[in-house]
Order: structure tokens, then sequence, then C-alpha cells
């Protein structure tokens, strides 16, 4: 047996069926939103995304050297390209875009190399917050749509830690800050914050960790953050108010960073009971597009659609079966075949012709094995037509046909 | 429920006498068994080797875990790492026999024979250093790899130093200090929040 690649998987009809059910719902309801479908190539170039992707992420690429001899890379991250692409061919708009996609990326992990992900794109939207609001609820409701209840949603606003790390008493500790917030690793967070001088920098950086909860709960601990880093505070309790209001459960998080560099501002993530990991996330990325040459605010998010599927497997399982199988006796002349196929198929019915030659008694047990509901045996061509069975696989009966 | 990885080891007394001391009534007898509830049912504890921590944390199987500070390095565990609980203090360190000519790592030769547990850590220890070794991963009995010549220096775990001592080893350096450390997988600890906010309280109150 030769299985497929590390870190990739293969799917038989059944697990395709299940994934495009899955696929097809989040895209329906996409539409429904006024979301429209983009694609972009699964080959980039490699200089720009680079510089979007933050050191974590690269250091998961899949590169290579194309035959012009530039170095290209399978797409690690679909909202670089779709950046590329706006940027080439609809720097005219009519802003904003709301675009979604559905495609695969390609990072090497523990896990998987080829991910499936959709997301979706708001691009140039001046109203930036109604935005951001926009896709917490959006990745919300696309979740319940698909019949996930016990959904975690956490929000934060990446411009309040950026801004911190802007302190010029940080510049010692930058990197080694910037690593135990990825790696959430609360010790060494507070180990660092012990060594800053600024007794209140140094106490946020420590309270960092337990500015999680409800809104409530961390809304309410304001004095807890430096003057400096209100407004973006400010700007997170407005947005949480709105995703309150359109009836979505969340939570804060201060301490929330993405792997992925190019985040600049509101922030989030998901989680969902009987997932490990975060099933999906976004936010703002305002400086992105401006690795284009071209100046415009932009936001998103992403949905793991392989956890997704995990997930729901066995809910959205069904068995491929055909309507109709059709066998027939050697020697029938095949437009006969065709014909009757497609009679049926013109109703809507789902024909399958088979093409091996079987008896009558061979054909039943190739339909039950099929599962298909019904099977037609054409026996023989006769003066006024042909003539045979149809056999009914559930009921196990069989009646004598004639089809002119 | 909480369900907590506890280490096999030199972790595991500690873990459980620290559990027992936050009042939680862990049996002192279990026998043979990996899986121990307390009498209120409040815990569910699962007892596994340390470095199969990371698989049980990541995939969510278990919400908390007691892990030391080594693993958590070597295997780049995805998690949160919650509290320092303070024991278990041990460091990694480079060591070589006592008749060995290298009296610190700067005086080891190019392709120098390394024998370890923690690959990982060696080689990220080595490639910061800018030296090319050779690392042989070792399950275990690391200390006798130099002694029958597999290799020329052994980094491994030293708490008090009597194994080394034993087997005619000296440290020349040191890498990292571990102790036992309280984490969390990612996603449960967003979802069982509550719970696991009101063992950290319980479990902070069990150090002081």
């Amino acid at each position: 047996m030769i299985k497929s690649p590390s870190g990739s998987m293969d799917m038989i009809p059944e697990e395709v069926f299940c994934r495009s059910t899955i696929e097809n719902k989040i895209k329906a309801f996409w539409e429904k939103n006024g979301f429209v479908r983009v694609s972009t190539p699964i080959i980039e170039h490699w200089d720009k995304l680079q510089v979007a992707l933050g050191d974590n992420l690269v250091d998961k690429t899949i590169r290579f050297i194309d035959r012009f001899g530039e170095v290209s890379v399978l797409s690690p991250d679909l909202t670089v390209s779709i950046a590329r692409m706006v940027s080439a061919r609809k720097k005219n708009g009519p802003f904003p875009l709301k675009y979604f996609y559905l495609g695969d990326v390609f990072r090497v992990t523990s896990e998987q190399s080829e991910i499936r992900q959709c997301g979706v794109e708001i691009i140039g939207a001046d109203k930036k917050s109604i935005a951001d609001v926009e896709l917490a609820v959006l990745i919300f409701m696309t979740l319940r749509e698909l019949g996930i209840n016990n959904i975690y949603l956490e929000i934060g606003n990446f411009e309040i830690l950026r801004e911190l790390l802007k302190l010029e008493i940080l510049d010692d500790y930058r990197q080694s800050l910037i690593d135990a917030l990825l790696k959430k690793d609360w010790v060494s967070l507070n180990a660092i914050a012990n060594k800053v001088s600024d007794s209140k920098i140094s106490e946020f950086i420590k309270n960092l960790p337990k500015l999680t909860g409800t809104p409530e709960e961390v809304f309410s601990n304001i004095n807890l953050i430096p003057d400096f880093l209100i407004p973006g505070m400010k700007n997170l309790e407005n947005i949480s108010k709105e995703i309150k209001n359109a009836g979505v459960k969340h939570y804060i998080n201060l301490a929330l960073v993405n792997e992925i560099s190019y985040y600049t501002g509101f922030i989030f993530q998901v989680f969902v009971t009987g997932s490990s990991k975060s099933i999906g996330g976004g936010g703002r990325y305002d400086d992105l597009y401006s690795l284009f040459n071209f100046k415009c605010p932009s936001s998103g998010f992403g949905i793991n659609v392989d956890k997704i599927y995990e997930l729901l497997k066995a809910s959205y399982f069904k068995t491929i079966n055909t309507d109709v199988l059709l066998c027939f006796n050697d020697g029938i002349p095949l437009h006969w075949i065709w014909t009757m196929a497609a009679s049926y198929r013109d109703q809507g019915i789902i024909v399958e012709i088979d093409l091996k030659s079987r008896n009558f008694d061979e054909a039943i047990e190739f339909s039950k094995n099929k599962k298909a509901q019904r099977m037609v045996y054409i026996l023989k061509l006769e003066s006024s037509g042909i003539s045979g069975w149809i056999f009914d696989t559930h009921n196990e009966s069989k009646e004598r046909m004639t089809f002119c | 429920m909480l369900k907590i990885a506890v280490p096999k080891g030199v972790l595991f007394e500690p873990s459980l006498k620290l559990l027992q001391n936050c009042g939680y009534s862990i049996p002192s007898d279990f026998g043979r068994k990996l899986l121990i509830e307390d009498s209120k049912q409040e815990l569910s504890l699962i007892i596994v080797r340390p470095f199969d921590m990371p698989l049980y944390v990541e995939e969510g199987v278990v919400d908390l875990a007691f892990v030391g500070k080594d693993v958590i390095e070597e295997t780049s565990m995805a998690c949160f790492e919650l509290m320092d609980l303070g024991y278990g203090l041990c460091r990694l360190s480079v060591a070589v026999p006592k008749y060995s000519p290298y009296r610190s790592v700067e005086d080891f030769h190019p392709f120098i024979k390394i024998g370890s547990k923690y690959q990982n850590l060696a080689e990220k220890y080595f490639m910061q250093k800018g030296m090319q070794v050779r690392i042989f991963p070792l399950g275990g009995s690391v200390e006798i790899s130099p002694i029958v010549g597999l290799s020329d220096a052994i980094i491994d775990l030293v708490s008090t130093g009597n194994t080394l001592k034993a087997n005619n080893l000296e440290e020349i350096e040191t890498i990292l200090f571990s102790t036992s450390r309280l984490v969390a997988n990612d996603a449960n600890y967003r979802l069982k929040r509550k719970e696991i906010n009101s063992f950290i309280t319980k479990i902070n109150g069990g150090i002081l």
C-alpha cells in the first residue's frame, strides 16, 4: 500500500461528499451575505509573501525555484494572494470589495501540509470598525449555520500590543516579549515584566494574561491599562458592544496575537467544543496592501475546513449511491443504452451505466453492493423496442419492462 | 471534571502532593492504575510518560498537565504555559568524562559526538554557538554513551549530579534550568475557563 505523501490526505467519494456539503453550506451563506468568490493560484511569488508572513510562518513554507530561476512558493496564505490580485486587477474598486475564497494552503506542520481553508476579505471599507464587527459576527454565524453551537469567539486589539512594543524602555525585551506572547508562555512573560523598570508598564505586562474573559470582566479593569493604550482599549470596547448588540456572545483577550505578522488592529479567534485548536480567526491588516504598492484598508478571516470536517463528518456523512444502475446483456446496440439513460436523466434521475458483462443474477449482486436504488437489466432487442427487468434493491422485487 | 496529565518519573510524587495540599483527595495507593479520580470527582488524572505529554495536551485529550520545562522546550509543545510550580528543579547540562581533554564547550572539535535524549535542544544550542556536532538521539542511559565510546560528551538532565559522578562524568556547561510547569490545552483553556481558573486559584494557594 502506498499512502499519500506525509501531511496530505486522499479523499474517497463519501469523504468528498461530506466536505463538499460543508463547503457548499458555507458558500451559500456567504453569498447570502453579499460576498463573491475569487480564486488565486497555488503557486505564488516568494519575495512579497515573505515580507507579509512573519518568521514563524516563513519557516513552514514550501519553496522551490521555478523555470525562470525565481523563488516560488506553494501558497501558504490566501489573504496575501488576494492582496496581490486586488492590487493588480481591482485597484479601481468599486470599494468595499467583499470577497470569499475556498482553496488549499500549504504549510509544513506536524499535522498536515495541505490545509483546506475558506475565508472572507473586506477590502477598502472606510467604516473600519463596522467591517470588524461584520467579520466577527459573520464567523460566528457561519459556524452556527453549520450546526456548531458551543462557539468561543475571542477578540482583541493587536494595536494595543503594537503600541506597547514601540516603547523605548522595552528595546531590550521586545523580541522575547513577542516570543512569550506567541508561545503563550506566561511564566516567561512574568519574568520579562519583572525586569521592566517602569512599574505601570511592568504591571500591565504581568496582567496581560489576566485581561481575558467576558467584556464586563475585562473592561471593568481599565485601571490596569496605561493611559497611552486607552484609545486602543476604547476602540475594542466599542466593537465589543456592537458584536454584543448583534446577539453574539464573545470574550476579550488582550494578549491575543497571531503568528502571521500582517495584523495591525482588531484580531479574533474561534474555538469550538470538540476541536483542540482554534478552527478559525482573522482581523485587520491595513498595511498589507502597501506591500503591493496599493494603500487600502483591509480585514478578513479564515476558517480551517479540515478541522470543521473532522468535527462534523459523523453528522454530514452519507453513503454515496446511484438511483439507477443500468446493466445490459451483450449484443444490445449501445445507442439504445445511451437513449434509455438519457430518458432517465431528463427526469432528474442519477443513472450509472455498468461497463462489465454480467448475467442478471450477477447484476443483482452488483447493484446491491453499489447500494443503487434500482437496477435496470436490458435483456434483448425486440421488434417493439427493448425488454428487460427492473430490480428494486430495497424490496428485492423485480418486474418486467419494455422500452420503446 | 478537569482532565489533568501527570508525568511518570521524578515529577509524579510532588505533583500528586501539590494536588493533595490544594485540598483534592487523591488516593495514595492506586496500584498500577493509569487513570485516577479524586473522591469528589472534580479531577481525572492521567498518568503518562513525560515525552508523551505534548500529544495529550495538544490533542486536547487533557485540559491541563504538569510538565517539565525541558519537555516543553525540547518538543516545542504548543500550549499555554500558565505557572511555574517550582518543584522538580534540575538543569540540562553538557557533561564530559573526567579524563576528557575537553574542559569547555568551546574546546570541542568539529563533528564531536554528542549523546542526548534532547536532540532538538542540543541542535539548537550548538547551532547558536556556530558549532557543527553529531548528535546521537538516545532513549535513556545517556551517561553510558561516552564511557563506551559512542559519544564524546552528553547533554542530559542533572538534578543532584550523583548519576554523573557515579559514571565519572563532569558538567561543563548548563543549557537551561527546568522546573515543573502547569500547562493548558489551547482550546480547552478557553472553553473550560471558569473551571481552570478556579483550579489555578487553588494551586496558587497550595504553592504558597
